[in-house]
């Protein structure tokens, strides 16, 4: 078990089970205590001493932590897969469907789509970018399986999916990873926009206004980064461009319109029921990275909120980012760097109801 | 050294003896408010990064 206090909370992970076991610091003590070998009823005693408690309500919550830990953080459950390790060559025995060649961060790319669903999930966010000049440094293939998806570069799989949009977010952070060879220390599902040198990334859930604050960044003056997928590159800690379209669903072309006139002119697709368009505005930045990541920023909008934002602490910042979804490599150095990262970086949440109001606020943060 | 007040370390700093706030906290049994215990597993999976519904192959 590898552990990392951080404040007065614990994160804990297990080498051979994927994620971060996050512990409150009223669990942190109970972990503290259990690590003395000390019986049950003393472990209750201390924790009942230790915050003031009633015996009964320590019982209580000693017995359903340790309960849920034995279920869990303490199982024998095994998580981490081998999967993409263990196929080294594969046939591919089914014809291409799609085959073109892009310059992306400075290297040309051959990306391979082996089907029309493939095609229309992943070629709209490739439709903008330069055709490579020359023969291609990697070819990336997306091919489907009975389990799912699986991305190869070259001969290599270097991801398995089970949907189709997670394949294409896979696809799109390992075409940038391998482009400029830098390792990733973690992904987060965010957006990121800034200058040259610092950028605010704004971590959110599915559907929940990433594109469209990117997008009204974008129009006021700041360096686009990434709307969905934000790699944090080890070592460096720079956030690289992925500069892949903008998806934007019908709600927000009210919005984006007036600041991007080619939006109206962009096909309509339709995509699980929803209608969409895509996005690259002229200017877009198509290589680089920002090399500071100044804040965090969740933010959400709400109808009738007023533009508040305020700073998290570290626990809730983690337990934000596990809402909206993140990877970190799944070492013990790793992990640290991550932790020691977030607790350098300021964090805060941001209700809005007025994107340009949102927009102003994340702009200070960088300017 | 006597260990300084919990009011005045700041978070992860540490006394003379390597004590950190939460340490001399407990010493003193002032843990300002309880909260009940929870842990949180926070799976890390690039797929979980990725926006949209989409359909597994198995269910078209």
């Amino acid at each position: 078990m590898w552990e990392f206090p951080v404040d007065d909370f614990l994160v804990l992970a297990r080498p051979e089970v994927a994620g971060l076991y996050i512990l409150s610091p009223s669990a942190r003590l109970i972990w503290d205590i259990l690590k003395t070998e000390v019986s049950f009823q003393e472990l209750v005693r201390q924790f009942a001493s230790t915050y003031g408690i009633p015996a009964e309500l320590a019982e209580q919550d000693v017995t359903r932590t340790l309960d849920n830990w034995r279920s869990g953080l303490l199982s024998e459950q095994r998580t981490l897969s081998a999967r993409n390790a263990a196929y080294p060559e594969v046939a591919f025995s089914r014809a291409d469907y799609f085959s073109r060649d892009y310059l992306i961060q400075g290297k040309n790319v051959r990306v391979i789509l082996q089907t029309p669903e493939l095609l229309e999930e992943i070629a709209p966010r490739l439709g903008s970018l330069p055709h490579a000049p020359s023969a291609p440094d990697f070819t990336f293939r997306v091919v489907e399986d009975p389990d799912g998806f699986r991305i190869f570069c070259d001969a290599c799989c270097v991801g398995s999916e089970e949907g189709l949009t997670a394949a294409r977010g896979v696809l799109l952070q390992e075409i940038v990873r391998r482009c400029r060879d830098r390792d990733c220390l973690a992904v987060f599902h965010a957006g990121a926009c800034g200058s040259d040198s610092r950028c605010v990334v704004f971590p959110a859930g599915t559907q929940s206004g990433k594109t469209t604050l990117a997008a009204v960044l974008m129009n006021r003056g700041l360096t686009f980064y990434a709307d969905d997928s934000v790699l944090l590159e080890r070592d460096t800690l720079s956030v690289p461009v992925m500069p892949f379209a903008l998806m934007v669903r019908e709600g927000s072309w009210d919005v984006l319109a007036p600041r991007f006139p080619e939006l109206q002119d962009a096909p309509v697709v339709s995509r699980y029921g929803q209608r969409v368009r895509f996005l690259s505005p002229a200017g877009m930045k198509q290589d680089g990275h920002c090399g500071q990541v100044g804040a965090i920023v969740f933010a959400r909008f709400q109808p009738d909120a007023a533009n508040e934002i305020s700073a998290l602490d570290h626990l809730q910042t983690l337990l934000r980012l596990q809402e909206s979804g993140f990877w970190v490599a799944h070492d013990e150095q790793s992990i640290r760097a991550f932790l020691a990262w977030i607790q350098s970086t300021a964090t805060f949440t941001l209700s809005y109801s007025d994107v340009d109001q949102a927009a102003s606020t994340i702009r200070r943060l960088i300017v | 050294m006597d260990s300084k007040p919990d009011s005045e370390l700041e978070s992860g700093q540490t006394t003379e003896t390597g004590d950190t706030r939460r340490d001399v906290a407990r010493k003193l049994g002032r843990f300002a408010a309880y909260a009940a215990p929870f842990t949180v597993l926070a799976l890390s999976a690039k797929a979980g990064t990725s926006s949209g519904p989409g359909p597994h192959p198995r269910s078209r």
